[in-house]
């Protein structure tokens, strides 16, 4: 009740006050008559450069992490190098800005006419996914600090079934796709303001984030890397970029033997096994499945861009205007308390009538029909996709780490008993 | 170095747990909020804005449309009301039909009109003087680039212009020549000086002719000769209702029928009425509820009928305070 | 390993991918290619608080400042006093500032500088409102650069309730409440000396 007061107060007092005070902004100071004369403002420039030796820094940790991976093939060393990137692009330089953050600058610059990408987040987004198109996901073995906070917490992983892998690994895919919607129609960046780990790094945050990022490397203790796998959003560019990469991790240095000792050693589900006999099945079988899916794919991202397009109501809420647009209708409607919030408070003081906030945040729903639209059909290619790799059965013989969702860790090495030919190492 | 992967020997219970982990990460997640700026961290007035919600003799009778830009000045000639906008004085007759329009150039501050119907027309550094007819005029400029003119009183032999961006007031003759500077700093007087640390500094002549000076940032008025001497002076700094708060302030002054010096004031807007001589506060007008989200109003006066005027930046119109019908028992405070 | 120095033509059809993409991504990014830093419209800011709360350091990277030559330099701050203090002193109970932050110095009779001390500011906002109700509106709050770490998403731009703060370009980065720095400096013009005699004319 005292708050109510206090907030009612305020909103009396300041907020047309701050409208009609520009008035009084061209008025001179005193005259004096000693010798004072006014102080100049101090204004400490933003350290300059910075942005540039972190790009540097990324460079020169990524091409150690390639050497590590391919050459040294050392998981102690990627383990130290985890370390070092917790503390260096973590701690140090607080997470901000992250390749995985960069997504939505890169998407803004792409969506938004008005939006432009400075050099260094530009490089800050490509360089690991080049590196990616070369060397697989050398990015999230260990100089991701996302990735890196959860590699090393991982310590008593257990196996998840892939079929539950496949469901949830959906996860990132919407992600990626609310991420995309929220930077398209403006509600602002996702991925920055859900970061789990960003409020540990700054120690700092609300409450529930703080929260919500211990919660997250306690469920990293036994599932490992759960916002890699189920949620990253830019995991799934790195995965695509990784898929046709040039070069990728092998397990063993040299022909796998099939002793089957690394089967267990990945906690992402991450090594595809050699097929077993009795899955082989007549190819004529798989074909027409295939092609089922195939023609049945149309059909599904329809599907899914409808339902996106009638989700638009839901989803625009995850814009502030329109979120504050309805919270003023309730309350005008007597549904709410007049001025329940200090959002809406302040809404009606400032310049901006009613009338027209409602018609921006139409407009604003407007957009979130086609970005729901969108978003629907994109999640509906990514289903039939997974549907038709699903159905083609893959005829392995050795053990081979899927491309695509291999984090590079390393954590197989130590189990495949197959030594380096002496001739290449 | 080598980690391993545990088969789970009870996957239920294992999904279960991670669910009901997930499920917290998005509890957090979802219900994550920062700590809200708690009461010690907020500007609360509330204790001076309640002073003065108490009952008055007065109430809001009408409330008069302007079609004009951005008025800004007013000024009362019998039963005549003159708004001064941008471009236009705008003429009202006893019932607030606009009869006339007179014609200038610029956005006007102020506004007064002698009393054989000359008018001036107080820009920020500029006057220009309108004959009764409503035709043009001589301009002053005689002024400085940081003036700041923010009123105007002329009487059948001067004109008094409070300047603001200079501190000081003028008095003029009819002809246009600057005659006195009043108010400034002299110790050898003992004028105190004018101290203005916002736009608004107003001067009012009442019917005995005496010149009365706000002296804005010693939260007072001050009462002087036409040339410059000091008369008397009071001085009332306090949130209390019967003083004046703020850096400075009043921001208008006028005078009534009765020779009762009316005030207005900015942060909290509130009109008053003092005893002019000593400084004795007699009753609130019209206290803080009625203006609560003006920080200051344009300008004020008294009509013919004893009516309180007022140029309401908000709404841009005219708001008239009258006596209440039942007003005769007093209830001054 | 055997093909790691082999260079074939899927590798220059990946390479010019690779190039082509770089390509795209830069050019859409328009030709703003500055960095970019967080900021605050002194003009906009409603004076709310949540600059204190709910920026990700503690204390916060917004702080107050007085654009000197709007400042009144008046005797009676409402932003530098508590509403009611009877006394016009330095007394801790009679400031404003939850912090004491506000520094209040003599200049000459009756005209007082007041100075925040950045860093016992916590940019709450307090004395911007007061001083915007009772002043001449001359305390303002500013993200500053040399604190922000520059959030890629400032939090308190996502909650602050008069949408203040933008990006600027990190050559510059600040904003007034007058406009430019120029517009920060300006020096009243200089009092012309009175003849003595210029009162007691008439
Ligand atoms: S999946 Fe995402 S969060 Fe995880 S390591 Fe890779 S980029 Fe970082
Ligand atoms: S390197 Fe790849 S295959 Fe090996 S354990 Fe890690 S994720 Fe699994
Ligand atoms: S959050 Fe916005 S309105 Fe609130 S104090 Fe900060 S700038 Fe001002
Ligand atoms: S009142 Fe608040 S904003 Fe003003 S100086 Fe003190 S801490 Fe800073
Ligand atoms: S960008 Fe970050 S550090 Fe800077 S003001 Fe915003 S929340 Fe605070």
């Amino acid at each position: 009740m005292n708050a109510n007061r206090v907030i009612t107060a305020l909103g009396t007092l300041l907020v047309p006050a701050a409208m009609s005070g520009a008035a009084e902004m061209r008025f001179p100071p005193p005259d004096f008559y000693s010798a004072y004369t006014l102080p100049d403002l101090y204004m400490p420039p933003p350290p300059t450069s910075n942005g540039m030796w972190d790009a540097v820094i990324l460079f020169v940790a990524l091409s150690i992490t390639t050497w590590m991976v391919f050459q040294a093939r050392s998981r102690r060393g990627l383990f130290l190098m985890s370390i070092f990137s917790v503390a260096w692009f973590g701690f140090y330089r607080t997470g901000c800005i992250c390749p995985v953050g960069s997504t939505q600058n890169v998407m803004a610059g792409l969506f938004l006419p008005d939006v432009g990408v400075s050099v260094v987040v530009l490089s800050f987004f490509v360089m690991p996914l080049l590196f990616s198109l070369f060397y697989g996901r050398v990015f999230c073995a260990s100089v991701c600090p996302l990735g890196a906070m959860q590699e090393l917490v991982a310590i008593a992983p257990i196996r998840i079934s892939p079929a539950l892998e496949r469901v949830l690994s959906m996860g990132k895919y919407i992600y990626l796709g609310l991420a995309a919607l929220g930077v398209a129609t403006g509600a602002g960046f996702l991925v920055c303001r859900y970061d789990p780990f960003v409020g540990i790094w700054r120690m700092g945050h609300s409450y529930g984030m703080l929260l919500a990022g211990g919660v997250i490397l306690l469920l990293g203790v036994f599932v490992a890397r759960p916002y890699c796998r189920f949620m990253c959003p830019y995991g799934v560019l790195l995965g695509w970029m990784s898929r046709f990469s040039k070069y990728h991790l092998d397990i063993p240095p040299s022909p796998c033997v099939s002793c089957r000792l690394c089967e267990d050693s990945c906690p992402y589900n991450a090594i595809d096994m050699p097929t077993p006999q009795h899955l082989k099945e007549d190819p004529e079988v798989g074909k027409k499945r295939l092609r089922g899916f195939v023609f049945a794919s149309p059909v599904i991202i329809a599907i899914g861009a409808i339902v996106g397009y009638m989700m638009y109501e839901p989803l625009s809420r995850m814009h502030p205007t329109v979120t504050l647009s309805e919270q003023i209708a309730a309350e005008d409607v007597g549904l709410l308390e007049v001025n329940s919030s200090l959002e809406t408070e302040t809404a009606r003081g400032l310049d901006r009538t009613t009338e027209q906030l409602h018609s921006e945040a139409m407009a604003i729903r407007e957009n979130f029909k086609t970005g729901g639209a969108w978003l629907g059909g994109f999640l509906g290619l990514i289903v039939a996709l997974k549907l038709i790799g699903l159905s083609k059965v893959p005829k392995l013989d050795v053990y081979t780490p899927h491309k695509e969702t291999c984090f590079s860790c390393g954590r197989c090495y130590p189990y495949c008993p197959v030594e380096a030919e002496p001739t290449i190492a | 170095m080598k980690e391993s992967v545990r088969e789970t020997k009870h996957p239920w219970l294992a999904g279960i747990a991670i669910a009901a982990i997930a499920g917290a990460y998005f509890f957090f997640l979802g219900t994550s909020s920062y700590r809200e700026p708690g009461a010690n961290l907020q500007y609360d007035i509330t204790q001076y804005t309640e002073i003065d919600d108490i009952e008055t003799r007065w109430e809001e009778l009408d409330e008069i449309p302007l079609d004009l830009d951005s008025p800004r000045g007013m000024a009362v000639q019998g039963d005549r009301l003159l708004v001064a906008g941008t471009n236009a004085i705008a003429v009202l007759d006893a019932h607030h039909n606009e009869i006339e329009r007179y014609a200038f150039e610029g956005e006007p501050n102020c506004l007064a009109i002698a009393p054989d119907g000359t008018m001036f027309v107080g820009m920020p550094n500029e006057v220009q003087v309108l004959n009764a007819d409503g035709s043009a005029g001589s301009r002053w400029t005689d002024f400085a680039d940081r003036s700041y003119l923010t009123s105007i009183a002329a009487t059948d032999k001067n004109v008094f212009i409070a300047d603001a961006g200079k501190h000081v007031v003028y008095r003029y003759n009819w002809d246009g020549e600057r005659k006195v500077e009043i108010g400034r700093r002299n110790d050898d007087l003992d004028v105190p000086g004018i101290e203005v640390p916002s736009p608004y500094l107003d001067l009012a002549v009442n019917d005995e002719g005496h010149l009365w000076i706000v002296n804005p940032g010693k939260l007072g008025l001050e009462r002087y000769r036409p040339n410059g001497d000091i008369v008397t002076s009071w001085y009332h700094p306090t949130l209390e209702l019967h003083g004046f708060s703020g850096c400075c302030n009043p921001t208008q002054i006028t005078f009534d029928k009765s020779g009762n010096l009316v005030t207005s004031e900015k942060g909290l807007v509130r009109l008053k009425k003092y005893e002019v001589t000593a400084g004795d506060f007699q009753e609130l007008v019209m206290g803080h509820k009625t203006f609560p989200k003006e920080q200051s109003v344009r300008d004020i006066a008294v009509d013919a009928e004893d009516r309180i005027l007022v140029l309401d930046p908000r709404t841009d119109t005219i708001r008239v305070f009258g006596m209440k019908e039942s007003a005769d028992v007093a209830t001054t405070t | 390993m055997s093909d790691w120095a082999k260079v074939d033509r899927r590798d220059f059809m990946r390479a010019t991918a690779a190039l082509g993409f770089a390509g795209a991504a830069y050019a859409v990014s328009g030709d703003k290619i500055d960095e970019e830093v967080w900021q605050l419209d002194p003009n906009k800011c409603t004076q709310c608080g949540r600059c204190t709360t709910h920026c990700v350091l503690n204390p916060s990277a917004v702080k107050c400042l007085n654009q000197f030559n709007i400042c009144g330099y008046c005797d009676m701050c409402f932003g530098y006093l508590q509403p009611g203090s009877r006394a016009i002193d330095t007394g801790a109970e009679n400031q404003l500032c939850p912090t004491a932050a506000i520094k209040r110095t003599f200049i000459e009779d009756k005209y007082y500088e007041y100075i925040i001390d950045e860093e016992s500011c916590i940019g709450c906002a307090k004395c911007v409102n007061a001083c915007l109700v009772f002043g001449n509106a001359s305390f303002y709050l500013q993200i500053r650069q040399d604190i922000c770490i520059n959030c890629n998403e400032c939090s308190i731009a996502k909650a602050c309730p008069s949408d203040a703060f933008e990006k600027r370009p990190i050559s510059d980065p600040y904003m007034y409440l007058t406009g430019d720095l120029e517009s920060t400096r300006s020096t009243p013009e200089p009092e012309p000396a009175l003849p003595k005699d210029f009162f007691i004319q008439q």
